[in-house]
């Protein structure tokens, strides 16, 4: 029973056997998750890879979870660090609901929460390898939120980790608007995924799209994009430079 | 009540089934002065009469603002009151820092509640590293007599009740009287050899032969006891597999005498025991910790400092506590009025008045609770000056005897300054008021506030005369 609670200080880390209990690099990892606020609560979207290096290992693994009744959890980076932390919320809701008082944690408190645990951590130099993105709705309002692994954490209206921050927020910049429909939350998602595909070394074409409303959360089942490679650039390649490929 | 053989501490039963130290506990909320309050959907006020002891000084503080959604007024010990503010009032802001939301008032409440549950708390912890030995078992209170340990050395009983010590051997004396058990269990899962505890909780000057005796010291907690005492054999004097030490001491300027067992119960668990006894009051109060550690972090055994926080018998722990709260909060699910009692018991109130002379208070707003979930904020603080008066038993009502504090929706908890109330209480007095010196306040009244004066009529009676004041007002219904 790992009862090693983050808040808790870890006596290891002062003693050189600890070492090797740290965090040093991440092992396995999930790339980018983009989600964007729409006109009922929060859109959510990751593929489904877990990459071991350059090796795109793993190609079903869920990177979005839901957190008790309002929110729902997206994570990059290491997974076994993302599965630990699904292990502290899944305590801190128990808990939650053991009061049984008719209030519950809402997406802002699960997001405060987790930018805690994260900071504490990375005080200890030993992180969490992830980057977070929250979202939930609760009595109506919506939230978004991410927190990095050295705990930076703040909220708007469309966020994104890892490649996404590059790749797909530049597009979400331009083309996200208040109350979006979810048909066009879902192709702007898909836009921006596409690209990603393209361009991020450790994207899988396997993605979930996943949604929260007032109702509850609801993940997709896992699909692929249409992808085109039919590019005339790529026909005869080494037409006009022999010897290269 | 009257005094019986069962009133003298707080862990006896008595044979109907009542903890007599808890009804006196309530008793002391009787006798603070009066605090009341009372809520609407939107709104929650609380009032208070306050009360100085003489002319030249001021008034204790009996309203606190315990966060901003959050506020408490109190009744009994404002002693205990104020510690109590403070814990809420931490409570409050740790859950604030964590989750940047206020604390739901419900939650607040309960853990009050069971913080005057439990009258005495134990936990053996380590400081080392911030590791922490977790309890695993609640400490329950009951009765145990002190057993005489064969070979621990006799217990004897002196013409004079004072205490000697021998080397090789501890005597101590003994007032024949009430003894506490007090049991907490905590299992180590891990392998502790009994030098590497002992060194631990001994410090490092022990020396372990069996038969010896030493100075050594044990910190409890910022304090220390200082003591010398026996090792047992092991294997022998009963205890297989472990040591023991006795000693006398000084703990917190009080003499305490105390036992310390360690033994091994199985070959990853160990028993810790310790029987402390204090002997400053002469009082026999025999506390017999049990413990057993639960390790549950994978340290290795070196790591592993064991601090016993210990309770004294002069610590305010010991007693339940003499205060009744009438907490008013906000939060999601609307306002709030709760009543935490000193027996652990909470329960959730439109309006409410403790203290002396609330009945005076709870009559009228017996009356007038119906109105009180819609009304607005300036009818809810009519209604609670309008109270406070009761309980003033004819002394004129001035801004300067009285504490109103607000909570609202979009209204942070606030006192309202005297002015403001002295305004209030202006606009509200009716003509009759100059009356109630002469004649207890019943004549006066007339008029609007008829109801109000037959509740001050009635004001001195018992719940008998509340009843008679519900005839006399019913002609005056509102």
């Amino acid at each position: 029973m790992n009862l090693m609670d983050s808040s808790h200080s870890n006596p290891m880390s002062l003693c050189s056997q600890a070492d090797s209990q740290r965090t040093l690099y991440p092992y396995v990892t999930g790339t980018s998750v983009i989600g964007v606020k729409y006109k009922d609560g929060i859109l959510m979207a990751a593929d489904m890879g877990g990459s071991y290096g350059s090796t795109l290992r793993y190609k079903s693994v869920e990177r979005m979870k839901p957190i008790g009744k309002h929110s729902l959890l997206g994570a990059s980076g290491e997974i076994s660090d993302f599965q630990e932390i699904l292990h502290y919320l899944d305590e801190l809701i128990l808990y939650d609901n053991m009061w049984d008082d008719g209030n519950s944690l809402g997406p802002k408190e699960v997001h405060s929460y987790l930018t805690r645990v994260m900071y504490n951590r990375r005080n200890k130099f030993n992180p969490l390898w992830n980057s977070l993105v929250l979202g939930g709705v609760k009595n109506g309002q919506k939230y978004l939120g991410t927190v990095s692994m050295i705990g930076v954490h703040f909220e708007d209206n469309h966020v994104a980790t890892g490649f996404g921050n590059h790749l797909a927020r530049p597009i979400l910049r331009d083309e996200w608007h208040e109350d979006l429909s979810f048909e066009d939350g879902v192709k702007l998602l898909e836009k921006c995924m596409r690209v990603l595909l393209y361009r991020d070394r450790s994207a899988v074409n396997k993605l979930q799209i996943a949604k929260i409303t007032e109702e509850g959360v609801t993940i997709s089942q896992p699909y692929s994009l249409k992808t085109f490679w039919g590019f005339s650039a790529f026909q005869n390649p080494t037409v006009g430079a022999e010897g290269s490929w | 009540m009257f005094r019986n053989q069962y009133d003298t501490d707080v862990t006896t039963w008595s044979p109907a089934g009542r903890l007599f130290q808890v009804e006196y506990a309530m008793e002391a909320v009787k006798q603070g002065s009066a605090a009341i309050g009372l809520r609407s959907k939107t709104h929650v006020v609380l009032a208070c009469v306050n009360k100085a002891n003489s002319e030249l000084s001021s008034h204790q503080k009996k309203i606190f603002k315990v966060d901003d959604h959050i506020g408490v007024a109190i009744a009994g010990l404002t002693a205990d009151g104020r510690v109590l503010s403070r814990y809420m009032r931490s409570e409050c802001i740790n859950y604030s820092f964590t989750y940047e939301s206020p604390l739901p008032v419900g939650r607040l409440v309960v853990q009050l509640a069971d913080k005057a549950q439990s009258s005495i708390r134990h936990y053996l912890g380590s400081d080392l590293g911030g590791m922490w030995l977790k309890i695993i078992f609640g400490a329950q209170l009951c009765k145990a007599s002190l057993v005489k340990k064969k070979g621990f050395g006799s217990l004897k009983k002196g013409g004079s009740e004072q205490n000697w010590f021998l080397p090789k051997e501890v005597c101590v004396t003994l007032v024949p009287s009430r003894v506490g058990f007090c049991c907490l269990e905590m299992v180590w899962e891990r392998v502790l050899t009994s030098v590497q505890l002992i060194k631990r909780v001994y410090g490092p000057r022990y020396c372990l032969d069996s038969g010896s005796c030493g100075q050594f010291s044990i910190q409890l907690r910022n304090c220390y006891l200082v003591g010398t005492g026996i090792l047992w054999e092991r294997g022998k004097r009963g205890l297989k597999d472990g040591f023991s030490f006795t000693f006398l001491g000084l703990f917190r300027g009080s003499l305490i005498g105390a036992i310390l067992m360690v033994w091994r119960v199985h070959k990853f668990y160990w028993m810790l025991k310790i029987v402390l006894l204090d002997l400053s009051h002469l009082m026999l109060f025999v506390y017999s910790l049990c413990a057993c550690c639960p390790f549950m972090f994978g340290f290795p055994p070196h790591e592993v400092l064991v601090t016993a926080w210990w309770v004294c018998t002069q610590r305010s722990w010991k007693r339940p506590y003499g205060v009744g709260l009438l907490v008013a909060g906000l939060d999601e699910s609307g306002a709030h009025l709760y009543y935490n009692c000193p027996s652990g018991n909470y329960f959730e109130y439109q309006a409410f008045a403790i203290g002396s002379r609330s009945q005076a208070a709870k009559t009228y707003l017996e009356r007038r609770f119906g109105t009180f979930q819609n009304s607005s904020r300036e009818d809810l603080i009519k209604d609670a000056l309008f109270a406070i008066r009761e309980t003033l038993q004819g002394e004129k009502l001035k801004s300067s005897i009285c504490t109103v504090t607000v909570l609202g929706v979009g209204e942070p908890f606030h006192i309202l300054d005297q002015e403001t109330v002295q305004g209030l209480i202006n606009a509200f007095e009716m003509a009759g008021e100059e009356a109630p010196a002469a004649d207890q306040g019943a004549a006066g009244e007339e008029g609007a506030a008829g109801e109000v004066g037959a509740a001050a009529e009635e004001g001195g009676a018992t719940e008998e005369g509340g009843a008679a004041t519900e005839e006399g007002a019913a002609p005056m219904d509102i």
